[in-house]
């Protein structure tokens, strides 16, 4: 048994859990971490297998609570006070974490609970689908240097809603992390493109995925109906890919389509490649 | 969509990188290709390296037009940024200089690595093996036993540079067993 699997065993059984919360305010302003998670409460519990299975990679791992983030940085709203937060982690922490993992989900809209919310911004000058006037990114978070937008950490969401929802999607990542599973998945990507897009994906399929061995599966929207498609990208996420990269159009209620749908929200249920779960671009 | 997927029990995805809905196609395709570029030609396996650098070149390179730099900011990954893509890649360095004899192959990725890499053997020899990781002028700097064809070499305590390891049966002692029973791969070192 490797290390990895022997914190992993460990963490599972508990013992180890309590070293990375963040506990006191005043290990908020001072501290050190390759890898910080920001969660709220609920979800704590559920991140303990994560946490073990990154520091079995050499990662210092620090996890912060918002509800002692928001008591310890006490002005402005909430999103203001988890940006404080980060200030002081850039600025104060004796290493600075080089990933930040936000766990809970944003709620724009009051008709969800707002876990970890996220800042609203005017828009960009260029035309929003929908005709949005306001968009929200984790970006904000993470641009900790100068007056420039580029991100000075890397920072990624789990969009949970239920600590039932963070176990799953937890144990989804420590499985695809530890399993050595390397069959013909590993080296697919599939894509879908809308005809208006097709080019798009066959120039990525062409300068990078067929000349470094990739195998490529496709879906373009000329090929068929829209019940024939729908299936078709089914086939593709079950058959397995590494990668899956969507180039067409998104629609509310969440879909894939050009003219027609290529892949909806509805087939979700359809999918059975929990051994082969690919990463996805998603166009929107 | 990047939340059905995830939160799948049966399957779905283990991380999406989206905009919805703000996205343009222009831009769109221009995060893929640096994305891709990353993945493929860089090897880099970390995924919030690959998707960050992706975001930090197009910001960088259209300042002044949102329009370019706007879709970049709002590219968000809904997933763990540690997390390492299991994707076979061919790495950026030729790995296996010259066949070995036993058919084995040694991959390493990312190559370049930072803190960490992982290393693949494409089929297992006798076990147990070790594994020896030497720099340029050919100074042993790490060694560990291996039992598993897969192990993470921990290179943070490595100056930045070129590395090659060498994983070698515990067989080799045996007598004509030396160059059968091992498989090299070079690797970069390279913080930033």
């Amino acid at each position: 048994m490797n290390r990895r699997s022997v914190l992993l065993s460990l963490a599972l059984a508990g013992p180890l859990a309590a070293g990375y919360l963040i506990t006191a305010p005043e290990s908020l302003q001072t501290n050190s971490a390759d890898y910080l998670i920001i969660t709220h409460p609920d979800f704590t519990s559920a991140l303990y297998p994560l946490c073990a299975l990154r520091e079995s990679l050499d990662l210092e791992v620090r996890m912060a609570e918002v509800s002692l983030v928001y008591s310890t940085f006490a002005a402005g709203e909430r999103y203001d006070r988890i940006r404080a937060f980060m200030e002081r982690v850039y600025s104060n922490w004796n290493v600075r974490p080089e990933f930040v993992l936000l766990v809970g989900d944003a709620c724009r809209d009051s008709t969800h609970d707002d876990f970890v919310p996220v800042k609203l911004f005017p828009k960009f000058s260029y035309p929003y689908a929908g005709g949005l006037a306001l968009h929200g990114t984790d970006n904000w978070y993470a641009t900790l240097a100068g007056a420039d937008s580029t991100p000075d950490v890397m920072i990624g969401r789990l969009p949970v809603n239920t600590p039932a929802d963070a176990d799953s999607l937890v144990a989804k990542i420590v499985r695809y992390e530890t399993t050595e599973d390397t069959g013909e998945w590993t080296r697919t990507t599939m894509f879908v493109s809308s005809n208006d897009r097709a080019p798009d994906a066959a120039e990525l399929e062409s300068l990078y995925s067929r000349p470094n061995g990739d195998s490529c599966y496709t879906v373009v929207e000329s090929e068929g109906s829209s019940a024939f498609l729908r299936h078709k990208t089914i086939a593709g996420f079950n058959q397995g890919a590494a990668l899956v990269c969507h180039c067409a159009h998104g629609y509310q209620p969440p879909a894939w389509a050009g003219s027609k749908t290529l892949f909806s929200y509805l087939d979700v249920d359809s999918l059975s490649n929990a051994e082969a779960l690919p990463v996805v671009l998603d166009r929107g | 969509m990047s939340e059905y997927l995830l939160e799948s029990g049966k399957g779905g995805s283990i991380a999406n990188v989206a905009y919805s809905p703000c996205g343009v196609s222009t831009t769109s395709q221009l995060l893929y290709k640096e994305f891709f570029n990353n993945l493929f030609e860089r090897g880099e396996r970390c995924l919030g390296r690959a998707v960050f650098a992706a975001k930090c070149s197009i910001i960088a390179r259209y300042p002044d037009d949102d329009s370019l730099y706007g879709p970049a900011v709002l590219w968000s990954l809904f997933g763990d940024p540690a997390l390492r893509i299991r994707h076979r890649l061919l790495s950026g360095i030729e790995d296996n200089p010259g066949p070995p004899a036993s058919g084995c192959r040694l991959s390493i990725t990312p190559n370049p690595c930072n803190r960490y890499a992982d290393l693949l053997l494409s089929s297992p020899l006798p076990a147990p093996y070790s594994l020896h990781v030497y720099d340029t002028s050919g100074r042993l700097v790490s060694s560990q036993p291996v039992r598993d064809p897969s192990v993470v070499i921990r290179t943070s305590s490595f100056p930045d540079g070129v590395y090659v390891a060498r994983v070698v049966s515990g067989l080799r002692c045996l007598p004509g067993a030396d160059l059968v029973n091992s498989a090299s791969a070079r690797f970069v070192v390279q913080r930033h």
